[in-house]
This record gives C-alpha cells, structure tokens and sequence, in this order.
C-alpha cells in the first residue's frame, strides 16, 4: 500500500485569485500568520491526519454534541455538525476592529430597540418609514410602553461577518433572536486541544472559556429590581430540539437550571419553578423559545413550550427575558439596509462595519434595480433565516429567475437583494478527495450587552459551506465549522 | 432540583436497572435452554422471556429467533433493550446540565453501542456480545453514578430508581420461573430437573453462588424463597432493596415530618413486614405473596410520582 | 353618578380532568376619569387563590393558577362602580382644516398606529368600502362617527342566537348581520380604513333600561378625534358612550379583551356559560 507523501494533503490545492484565501495569498504564498500551522499540517501524512480527524469526530458522537432530525416516531437521526480541523486565524489588530465593529452595532441596535417600542424618535424623523415597522410581524404590541431592567434588549447578539475579495469584512446578517452556535465554538475548541495539543500550545490563542462566566455576569446584571442574587435559568423547548445540546451545555456551564416551559408557572405576580420541594421563583430566564411560543395567553395560543402569563409579570419587571422579546423587529433583512443609518443616528458615529450593499424591493428604484439584474443578485426572504430561501442569481435558471421575479412583484415587502459577496475561501479538509481544498466561510461572532457592560467572544464560529461553490453556510444546509484562533501578531 | 429532573434521574435508574435485567434474563434463560433435558423448557424459557418485557404470549409454538429480535433489536417494542436504553439515555439528557460529563458521555457511548448493534451478527452468534456487554456497560454506568456525582439529593434519585426497579424486576422473575416450577411439579419431573429450574431462577437474579455459600446444597423451593425475599445481605433481595429505596428516599428530605399514608410511612410499613415475616409465611401461595409484593411496588412509584415528580 | 352594582359569574365544564390550569379573566371594571371601582369581590370553585396582573394595555387581569384537578369551574365576581355623568356632545372640538392636519402628521399616525392598522378581526375588502362608508370632505370626525354609528345600527340586523362568536369585518359586511362584537369590528374596519384611530372595547351595560345586548358583556368602540380624544361609539344601540356604560378595558380587537383564557391540561371537549347582572343602586 502506498504510503500518502507529506505534501499529498495540501497537492491538489487550487487558488482562485477571484476570491480572497484566508491561507494563502494571490502568489500562493502562505500568509505570515498561517505559516506555522500550514508547516505542522504539511508534515502530516494523510493517514495521520485521518486519525486526528477520525478521533475528533468520535469524541463529538461520545459527548452527543449532535443535532438530531425527527421523524413520525421520534427515533432521531443524529448527525455530527462537522468540523474541520484547520483553525481559522484571525491577527489580533484585524480582531480588534471586528470586536469595536460588532460592539457599536448591536449598542446601537438596543437604543434602536428602545426606541421603537417606547418614544419612535427615528421613526418620527422620517429616517425609517414607519410602515416598515409596523408591517412586520416580529414588531411586538406587547414590547410597547415598556423597558427592561438594564435597559438591554438584544444581551446575546450573533453579528454573520464575511470577508469580501477585497480583504475587508462586510457584516451579512444581525441575529438578535437569541442566536446559537456559541457551543460549537467552545467545543470545537476543546476538540482542538485534545487533537493538536503539541500544535496549539505554541500559538497565545486568546481563551474562550470566561464566555459562560460572562454570560452568567450578564444575566445577573439584568436581574429586576430590589433582587441581589437572582436565580437563573434557560429555558428549553426540550430533547427533541435540535438545540438541546447547547442549552443543557449552557445550563452546565452556568451551574443553572434548565427548565422547560412545564416546569414552571406563574402565581401572584412572579414566575416559579416546581421543584420537589415546592415552588421556587425564578428571577432572569435566558429562554431559547421563540418569542410566538413564550406566552400562550397573548401570544401563539397553542404553544406548549412556553409559560401562560410570563409577559405580563415581565412587564411588571418581576422577571428578566433574554433576549427581550420583539428583538426581531430590528434582525429583519429589511431594517438590516438601515443599520448604518441607525448607528449614526443613536451614537452619532460612522459605521466601523460596513454593511454589504442591500436593495429594498418595496422601494420603487431599488425594485426595478433588481428586476433588471437578477442573475447578478443574492435575493433574500426578510423574515427567514437559516439560509432558507436564498436565491443565487448566478446558479438560477431562466425559469427560475422568472418565477423569482413574479415572487418579488407579488410580495415586494418581503424581499431584498444583495450584489453576490465572493466570501473568502480556506483550506478545509475534505473527506471525499482526502485533500485540503478552498472552501467558503464566514464569521459567526457573539456579544454580550448587560447593564453597562459588553463582551464579545474572541473568535466565533467560523462556517464552512461544505459543498464546492457552495456560498451557504447554514448547518442546516450541510455545512460545517472550524475552530477560530484569535492570535497576537 | 425541578420535579421534571428528578423524574427523569428516578427514571434514568429505572431504565438502566431494567437494560441490566433484561440482558441477563435473556441470557441465562436462553443459554439454560440450550441444555434442557425436556423440550418444554425450551418452549417454557421463551415464553418466560416474552412474558418478561411484559409481551405475554398465548399461542404454544414460538420462533426463537422471533423472540430473541422482539426482546432485544425491535425499537418499535417499547419494551426492547434497543427501547430502554434509549429511554435511558433521553432521562439522562433531560438531566445533562446536572449529572456528570463521565456519566452522561458512557451512557451516551453504551446507546451508540445498542443503537448501531447489527442485527445480521446478533441474530447469529452476537447475543451472548450483545448482551454480556450491556450488562458490563450498566456495571460502569452504575460505578460512574457512585463515583463522580455528588451524593445528593440528584445521586438520590438515580439510586431510588435503580433499586425500585430491581426489586420489581426481582419480583417478576420470581413469578415468571415459579409459574414453570409448578407446571413442571404438575407433570412430575424429576428432582433434578426441579432443582435446575430453581438454579435458572437464581442465576437470572445472579444469586446461585450467594445461595450456594449461604445454605450449602442445592436449591430448593423454600430456601430459594427466603433468599431472594428475605435475605437482609444480598443486593438482590427484595427486603434489601426496600431498605435502600428507604434510605436513599429519607436522603430527599431529611427532616420531614412523617405523615399518615404517605410515602415515606407507607414504605416504612412495608419494610417492618418484610423483616420480621418468614419464609414459612408464605411459602403455600408464593406467587400471590410476590404478585402482591409487586403491586404494593407500582403504588410507591404512583405516590412518588405524587409527592416529588409531579409537574 | 349613578352607581352599579355588577354580578359576573361564569361556569365551565370539561369532559376529562383538567391537570394544571391557568386562567386569566378580564371582567373586572377599570378605572379612570370616567368611573370608579368601589368595591370588589371574587369567588373560585377551586377554591384558589386569584391575583391581578395589568396586561399590556395596563388592564387588569384577574389570574388564577391551580394543580388541583378538576371537570367544573365556577367564578364569580361581584363589584360595585360609580360611573360619572357623562354628556358625550358636550365638547369643544377642532375646526376641520386643525383636525385634518393632526389626523395626517406622522406624529399622529405613528403614536396611533396600533388602533390604525387591521387585524383579522377588523379586516374589511376595499371594494365593500363605498362611498357612503367614507368620511366626506365636509364632515368632522365627530359627525361622521356618528354617521356610521347610526347607519350599522339602522341597516345591519341584531342576531344574539348566531353561532359564531367571531365573525370578521369582511363576512358581517356581506351577511348584514351579527352581535354587538361584530358590530364592533365593523366599525373599527371601517375607522381604519378612513385614518382615524379606533379601539375595540369591552364592559357592561345597564340593564334597567331596553338595550340590546345587555345581558351579556357588551362591546362598543373608541375612536380618536383630534383635539378631544377617545370617545365611545356602540353602534349596536346607535349610542355615544354615556353614563349607562361601565368599561371593562380595550384593545385592537375582541383578542386583546376576551373576557375569559384559559391554558389547561386537557384533552376533549368543553362548555363555557356564564351570566351577567347590571343592577343600577
């Protein structure tokens, strides 16, 4: 049997020099920061290589950090979210203004936030056409009139980043809805360890594990009013979500309870637990149920994840949710168009992000805009997320650009459109032609807003999209992660 | 601790215990029939067996290779291994965030281990891997539960679950073998066969080396009662586990005041009985006494469920 | 001032047990400028306690929250309210080019937009919208309120026995009929669709005098006119809010004020009755 030489891993490797290579550069030359880590790669041999891989992904069934799908008789088919096992590095000056970025973006999204569910300055200013707002079904009647301690909406915000060709990154997507995926970057870390110890205690890789601390520190500082050691929780749809991993990896970390809408209950103003020694109230809940199934009296009245009456004891500030609900009013990829403007408007500052280019199809110029260029445009659904209903103008049909178009003109409110990004690429390991080849990714990051503090976890998520070509990164449509090293120059 | 929680750490011992139940029932009674001198052993053994994941079966004429599948790799029989270890390891992720990651990864690991069991190979040569290895899996499972949890109030309930279990499972062992024992007495066979019945019925409870040191002969009837019923000493018993269930119960809540009629009073009567009864109480109409014992079992669990689970 | 004394009292059937249950009730009168809570009083067949908390239009809602089991629950509530003399003509409203002003700035439109925008219930096609259903160019907000108020009274028929409880704008248009609730969405559909703010009301009605509806909870409207502000209109009666009704809380819709919510542990049917007394002291 042949024995795979050194340079068999990194032998096929193709630069595209239309697209921006986070390893290499348009020479082909290993960039300064990855000129290491691709040494100790290189000097793997494949089947050495597989065995790291194997073992990683071993270890991920073993601890069950998997995402399950359902079918008719509950039997789950877990899969592994995959991970590739060559970080992504990002320098420390470049992360310096990722974390200045993403920290004056979702402070300005929380006054934003404030505004719009209490005075509607900026709507009134005629900066935002309020129909905007007021059409979207994630702008919650509930939220109004009403402020959360601390004044924090948005305390877990998950900012999409991607890096264009040009090298600069573009902000793709705000996720204030309680976003996930910051277990997989704490796992993923903990699979980096175990695998390439040697390797990794070389690099100052900034630590990622204060983030649970963090966040506890956050929801303690929201905690209502009058109450000094609140007692926390996250509340969870329950196993068969296909989150549950992360939810009982928080709780864990934390050392809080992981209730699920059953366990508790509302009495006499304040929401309990039911514990096996009676009730016991709960004070900050990090709820990972969607804002329609929280409250069954006044929202989704077939819910049964959530708990009858915890709005109205939220509105009396007897408990704390994070993320607010109603946060979707400012996640929508309609508002998204306006974040620049928001955070000129709110901190009178320019933009540290900018924001990828974005028409709106309810305005008439932008629509006609995209009408006439649909095979050079991204189209997105504004409400949807998860990567469902992207269209890629380059890879549609005739057929199927006609039947978009007719789409857009029946439901402009509904959609946008963006230029195509070339996301930048980076080698992955990819199973089926046992080689490294350039693969899109981008940057899932996380900030934590508490009262008169923010955090931002170093590093994030770092997508792949597994598939070649492929520009979506969701797991849902088959894409993986890698771990991401923020290092001292 | 969240009622919910402790229903799913109580159940969590429930399904573990019954996983290492089943195996050895399957086990020992199959391997036993492979050496029956009477045909109707064999056919006995698996209709024990059916009746054991509580699929009893009227018809005389079973396939073996029937009900070797139904117990062990059939999911859709929520009765199967395959199911309560699945079961198993569901009650231990809805504790995750509260038992520890060496507990819930080997369980995580010995549900994989089921889960991707070939059939092809289990139907073949694999029960006896199959099984042996699952009980193997919940002796570590049970080591991890002593051994790297705190011993508190959630210890607690993974511990009431595995003994309130294992004294039901004693119990429907103890019916399912005595009902053969009788058959066979009613068409009079020999001592020797009598005796090795009773040899199966310590062994599916792995009590034949204990009864060996404790009373020095071979089985019989009245000893064997007295062993796996009454005796204080060995784990397997049913007063035994009564005792545990007990202790670990009062760990709950140390200082409660005890009520008429409930759980805690009930199970404390029930305990007095069983120490001071003696095998000549009950030795006439065992099966009764058992079945008897084992209701009396459903309705702890019913008031547990009442006092401490409900939510 | 007239004061009422008011007995609400519901019962609720269920076919298999009920677990865990959780109530909400929005039958308490409010207060306000215009009426005052005297005196109050609730009874639960649970025999559970029942707390208040304000709902997000800061009305109250009386909760209640039981583990006990159960197939029948039975509440009573008694009050008494003092209702202050109300002339609803007697104002001094804006002349027409002020209150067209106010009623098209966006400061208007924004603080309103909630008792501005339809909802399901409130939803009528723009073709049913014909001229006469439109605020001409000469009217006030005030006398075209009333116009309305009297044309659903005079061309839409009273039908208590209908089934639906919840008929939408749109179908009471094209069946010319319905109960006060309809009525009400009717005419919040209709506000909307002319600019001018409209919120959905519940409460309760004298009984001693011949009104239609009163023996039930009763649903009326307010809508915003510039310069005055909310003003009752019940089109079931061709009635401006007086001193003969006693106001229970608002809403966009009938959603927001439904006198009864309940999320339980059960499976099968139910029924729901209840019973209501207006008694002027």
């Amino acid at each position: 049997m042949k024995t795979a030489s050194a340079k068999d891993l990194f032998e096929n490797y193709e630069i595209d020099i239309e697209k921006f290579d986070e390893v290499y550069d348009t020479n082909g030359e290993v960039r300064k920061a990855y000129k290491s880590i691709h040494k100790y790669l290189s000097s793997l041999d494949l089947d050495g290589f597989k065995r790291y891989n194997e073992a990683a992904k071993l270890s991920f069934l073993i601890q069950g950090i998997t995402f399950a799908t359902y079918n008719e008789n509950n039997q789950g088919i877990e899969r592994i979210f995959p991970f590739d096992l060559f970080p992504r590095i990002i320098p420390k000056n470049e992360w310096k203004h990722i974390e200045d970025g993403v920290i004056q973006r979702n402070t300005a999204i929380n006054l934003f936030l404030e505004d719009l569910y209490n005075d509607k300055k900026i709507l009134k200013s005629g900066l935002i056409p309020h129909e905007l707002i007021f059409s979207s079904g994630n702008y919650l009647k509930q939220m109004l009139d009403f402020v959360p301690p601390g004044r924090i909406y948005n305390h877990i915000s998950g900012t999409d980043l991607i890096k264009h060709k040009d090298g600069n990154y573009y902000v793709l997507e705000d996720n204030v809805r309680c976003p996930s995926g910051v277990s997989y970057v704490l796992s993923n870390r903990e699979a980096m360890k175990k695998t390439f110890s040697n390797m990794y205690k070389k690099f100052k890789v900034a630590l990622i594990t204060d983030y649970a601390e963090k966040l506890f520190e956050c929801m303690q500082s929201v905690a209502p009013e009058g109450v000094d050691e609140p007692v926390c929780a996250i509340l969870t749809p329950g196993i068969f979500n296909s989150a549950y991993f992360e939810h009982a990896f928080l709780a864990q970390s934390m050392g809080v309870e992981l209730v699920e809408g059953r366990d508790l209950f509302v009495e006499n103003g304040f929401v309990y637990m039911k514990t096996v020694y009676g009730k016991q109230k709960l004070d900050v809940l990090y709820r990972r149920v969607d804002d329609d199934f929280m409250d069954p009296l006044v929202f989704n009245p077939e819910s049964a994840l959530g708990v009858p009456g915890i709005m109205s004891v939220y509105r009396e500030g007897n408990i704390s949710l994070i993320n607010a609900p109603g946060t979707g009013a400012a996640d929508d990829k309609a508002i998204y168009a306006y974040v620049p403007d928001i955070i000129k408007y709110y901190l009178d500052e320019d933009p540290i992000l900018s924001n990828v280019q974005t028409y709106r199809c309810d305005k008439e110029d932008d629509c006609k805009y995209v009408l006439e260029n649909m095979d050079q445009l991204v189209l997105k659904p504004v409400d949807q997320s998860g990567g469902y209903g992207i269209f890629i103008g380059n890879k549609a049909t005739k057929e199927e650009i006609e039947e978009m178009k007719q789409k857009v003109l029946h439901d402009k409110r509904s959609y946008v459109a963006q230029p195509i990004m070339s996301l930048s690429v980076h080698s992955t390991f990819i199973e089926e032609t046992n080689c490294f080849e350039p693969r899109h990714i981008d940057l899932r990051t996380f900030t934590l807003l508490g009262k008169d503090k923010s955090f931002v976890l170093k590093g994030g998520l770092s997508r792949v999209a597994l598939r070649k070509g492929n520009l979506i990164v969701n797991s849902s449509q088959g894409g993986g992660s890698k771990d991401t090293w923020v290092i001292q120059n | 601790m969240l009622s919910r929680v402790a229903d799913n750490l109580f159940w969590f011992g429930r399904y573990i215990e019954r996983t290492e139940h089943l195996c050895r029932f399957l086990r020992v009674q199959y391997f036993s029939s492979l050496e029956s001198p009477l045909e109707i052993q064999n056919e006995m053994a698996l209709h024990s067996i059916m009746s054991m994941v509580g699929m009893p079966v009227e018809e005389n004429h079973l396939l073996e290779e029937d009900v070797l599948l139904v117990v062990a790799m059939d999911e859709s029989n929520p009765s199967s291994i395959k199911s309560t270890v699945q079961q198993a390891r569901e009650n231990a992720r809805g504790a995750r965030d509260l038992i520890s990651t060496e507990l819930f990864n080997i369980v995580n690991k010995f549900y994989r281990f089921t889960h991707d069991y070939p059939e092809e190979y289990y139907k073949t040569r694999g029960l006896y891997d199959f099984t042996q290895t699952n009980i193997e899996n919940c002796a570590i499972i049970k080591h991890n539960i002593q051994n790297t949890l705190l011993h508190d109030e959630i210890w607690a309930f993974i511990n009431m679950g595995l003994h309130l279990e294992r004294a039901a499972q004693i119990c429907r062992i103890i019916i399912s073998k005595l009902e053969n024992y009788y058959k066979l007495e009613e068409m009079k066979a020999s001592a020797t066969i009598m005796s090795y019945q009773l040899g199966v019925l310590l062994r599916s409870c792995e009590g034949l080396d204990m009864y060996r040191r404790t009373y020095k002969t071979s089985p019989v009837l009245n000893n064997t009662l007295e062993f796996l019923v009454l005796n204080p000493d060995f784990p397997r018993s049913i007063l035994y586990n009564i005792t545990k269930f007990q202790e670990y119960l009062a760990e709950i809540w140390p200082y409660k005041q005890i009520r008429k009629n409930s759980i805690e009073w009930k199970i404390g009567r029930i305990k007095e009985y069983l120490t001071y009864s003696t095998v000549e109480d009950f030795e006439k109409k065992p099966i009764e006494f058992v079945e008897k014992t084992l209701d009396y079992l459903y309705n702890l669990t019913n008031m547990l469920s009442k006092e401490y689970l409900s939510y | 001032m007239p004061t009422y004394k008011i007995r609400y009292e519901t019962w609720n059937k269920y076919q298999n047990h009920v677990g865990e249950s959780f109530f909400s009730f929005l039958v308490v009168p409010c207060g306000g400028d215009k009426q005052q809570l005297i005196k109050f009083k609730v009874e639960n067949s649970l025999k559970e306690h029942s707390f208040f908390i304000k709902n997000h239009f800061g009305f109250n809602q009386l909760m209640i929250h039981s583990l006990k089991e159960f197939n029948e629950l039975h509440l009573l509530m008694e009050c008494e309210v003092k209702v202050l003399k109300i002339n609803p003509f007697e104002f001094k409203g804006l002349s027409l080019p002020q209150e067209n002003e106010i009623l098209n700035s966006y400061e208007f439109k924004i603080d309103n937009h909630l008792f501005l925008v339809d909802t399901h219930y409130t939803d009528v096609h723009p073709d049913q919208i014909s001229k006469e259903w439109r605020k001409t160019e000469n009217e006030t907000v005030f006398d075209f309120l009333l116009r309305i108020n009297q044309k659903i009274h005079a061309e839409f028929e009273f039908k208590p026995d209908d089934t639906s409880l919840s008929q939408n704008a749109y179908s009471t248009m094209e069946k010319k009929k319905g109960v006060c609730q309809d009525f009400a969405h009717l005419f919040l559909g209709i506000v909307r669709a002319n600019n001018i703010p409209g919120r959905y009301v519940s409460g309760y009605l004298n009984q001693g005098d011949e009104f239609t509806g009163s023996i039930l909870m009763h649903a009326w409207i307010e809508s915003l006119i510039p310069g005055v502000g909310w003003v009752g209109f019940d089109p079931t009666n061709n009635l401006v809010r007086d001193n003969h009704y006693i106001k229970v809380c608002h809403g966009t819709d009938y959603d927001d004020c439904s006198p009864i919510k309940g999320v339980l542990k059960t499976e099968g049917e139910n029924e729901t009755q209840y019973k209501v007394e207006v008694i002027q002291q």
